[in-house]
């Protein structure tokens, strides 16, 4: 008797459960390379292949209003928790931190000409920069989504 | 470090509940529907269109009273340097609070929840310091002669050289800074205020503070007789044209420093050398001068502000060298010096 042929009678639960993950509307192939993470900075990063886009939440926009002016990351060695750039809103300027380490090799040029993209696309186009990881490591540390989202809802 | 006595709260107050229902849907349900290649925020006025409106009073439980400090004659860059110090320092002691606190989760009697007040559960947890703000203080000051610029106008953006030559041969310096905004003029006459807060205990977004900054000037003026507005242009004003108090702050994990600058008797001239915030065809006013009063000057306006801003803030003020005389002297000593030491 084949081997899958045994586990389907053993575990027909989990055959259905797998073949509904494949099936399942919005879940692609290359979520399982792609994950999604958030910060307490109302941030969140999005590693692929060892490089992650960092962005910062609908939430944080809405806290910052209207911005008037982004401050790019510079391209070099960055340390968790160092400043990569700034955001500026009503005349405040709130520096922006590196989630992870590693080096930054881009960043997101619209914002330059556009910094208003950042309040309506703050999670997909308004990316700020992308960080060649040094450690996937730091990364497990970092909130997924539902607790972030508890997170948020804790600190109102 | 002891920390100061933490103050019993008052009778709690109701905390405001109302939003402006009918905007904060419509936005929120645009935000959603809307595909992002046709929305187009290309909004020129400050419109609250972002988020919800700003809680009309900060929530419960009451702050710790608020140091405050008067500082005369001050340099600007060593007025910056020692807000950096100062912001550092909150940080610093936050990551501590962070950590006693995890310890006394992890030591403490089970089912306990950090923040709460209850004198009962574990000894442990009862020598956890609260976030009650009682880090936070506010610099009261008079700066020599300055031109300051905010942050995007840096190096490369800035201005040139010899524009920046042309503001000095006025008798006075010039300045790049870390704050928000564009290039405004500090100097003997005005009160520039520098609250170094931490926002978390406030639960106020930056924008919230941000106006909360505002509505203190305008409480400020109101004492005054003055009456003052805020326009779609950040700052506080006398009409559309006439600004009398300006505002750029610098936010560090919610910690924030700079301020707000307000005109008592400034000499208004410094203010027609430049485009002050980048706004053509806007004046810069006065206390004294929409009052026709020159003795209206900072040392008049400082209680004033003081009651307007605990209004608004719904603190108490106390002076520094009362509260904590060990950090009022080593701010001192690194305005004469230099040093730092002290503050690290």
């Amino acid at each position: 008797m084949s081997l899958s042929a045994l586990s389907s009678r053993l575990f027909p639960t989990m055959r259905s459960q797998a073949m509904a993950r494949f099936a399942a509307p919005g879940s692609s192939f290359a979520r399982f390379y792609a994950t999604k993470k958030y910060t307490p900075e109302h941030e969140w990063i999005e590693v692929e292949n060892g490089v992650a886009t960092i962005g910062i939440t609908n939430h944080a926009q809405e806290a910052l209003g209207e911005i008037v002016y982004v401050e790019a990351a510079e391209l070099k060695d960055v340390e968790k928790g160092d400043t990569i750039g700034s955001v500026e809103s009503v005349k405040a300027a709130s520096d922006i931190y590196a989630p992870i380490s590693g080096k930054v090799i881009e960043v997101n040029t619209i914002l330059g000409d556009e910094p208003g993209l950042l309040n309506s696309n703050p999670e997909d186009s308004a990316w700020l920069c992308k960080i060649e990881l040094s450690s996937e490591d730091e990364i497990n540390d970092l909130f997924s989504e539902a607790d972030y989202k508890k997170f948020c809802e804790e600190s109102h | 470090m002891a920390l100061p006595p933490i103050p019993s709260s008052s009778t709690p107050r109701p905390i405001a509940t109302t939003k402006t229902i009918s905007l904060d849907i419509t936005t929120k349900t645009c935000y959603f529907i809307t595909p992002s290649s046709i929305w187009n925020i290309k909004a020129n006025s400050r419109i609250e269109t972002t988020g919800a409106a700003c809680p009309t009073t900060i929530a419960r439980p009451r702050l710790s009273p608020l140091p405050f400090i008067y500082l005369r004659n001050l340099p600007y860059e060593r007025s910056s340097a020692l807000q950096q110090l100062l912001v550092d320092r909150q940080l610093r002691l936050r990551k501590e609070r962070e950590y006693l606190r995890a310890q006394a989760g992890a030591a403490g009697a089970v089912g306990e929840s950090a923040d709460d007040s209850g004198p009962g559960s574990a000894g442990v947890a009862t020598n956890v310091p609260k976030e009650d703000g009682s880090e936070d203080l506010v610099l009261l000051v008079e700066h020599t002669p300055t031109y300051t610029n905010g942050r995007r106008n840096r190096g490369a953006q800035g201005i040139s050289d010899h524009e920046a030559l042309r503001l000095q041969n006025l008798g006075a310096d010039y300045v790049e800074s870390l704050r928000g905004g564009e290039i405004t003029f500090h100097g003997p006459g005005q009160l520039v205020a520098y609250p170094i807060l931490d926002l978390k205990p406030t639960k106020l977004s930056v924008r919230c503070y941000v106006s909360y900054l505002e509505k203190s000037i305008i409480a400020t003026c109101a004492e005054f007789g003055v009456k003052a507005i805020t326009t779609e242009n950040t700052g506080v004003w006398i009409n559309d044209q006439r600004k009398i108090a300006a505002i750029g702050v610098h936010v560090q994990r919610y910690i924030t420093s700079h301020g707000l600058a307000l005109n008592c008797n400034t000499d208004l001239e410094f203010f027609n050398q430049i485009v002050a915030c980048g706004l053509t065809g806007k004046e810069t006013t006065s206390l004294s001068k929409e009052l026709s009063d020159p003795s209206v000057n900072v040392q008049t306006v400082i209680p004033k502000f003081l009651k307007g801003f605990g209004a608004t803030f719904n603190r108490d003020f106390v002076a520094l060298s009362e509260t904590r005389p060990g950090l009022e002297m080593a701010i001192q000593e690194f305005i004469q010096t230099g040093n730092p030491d002290k503050l690290r």
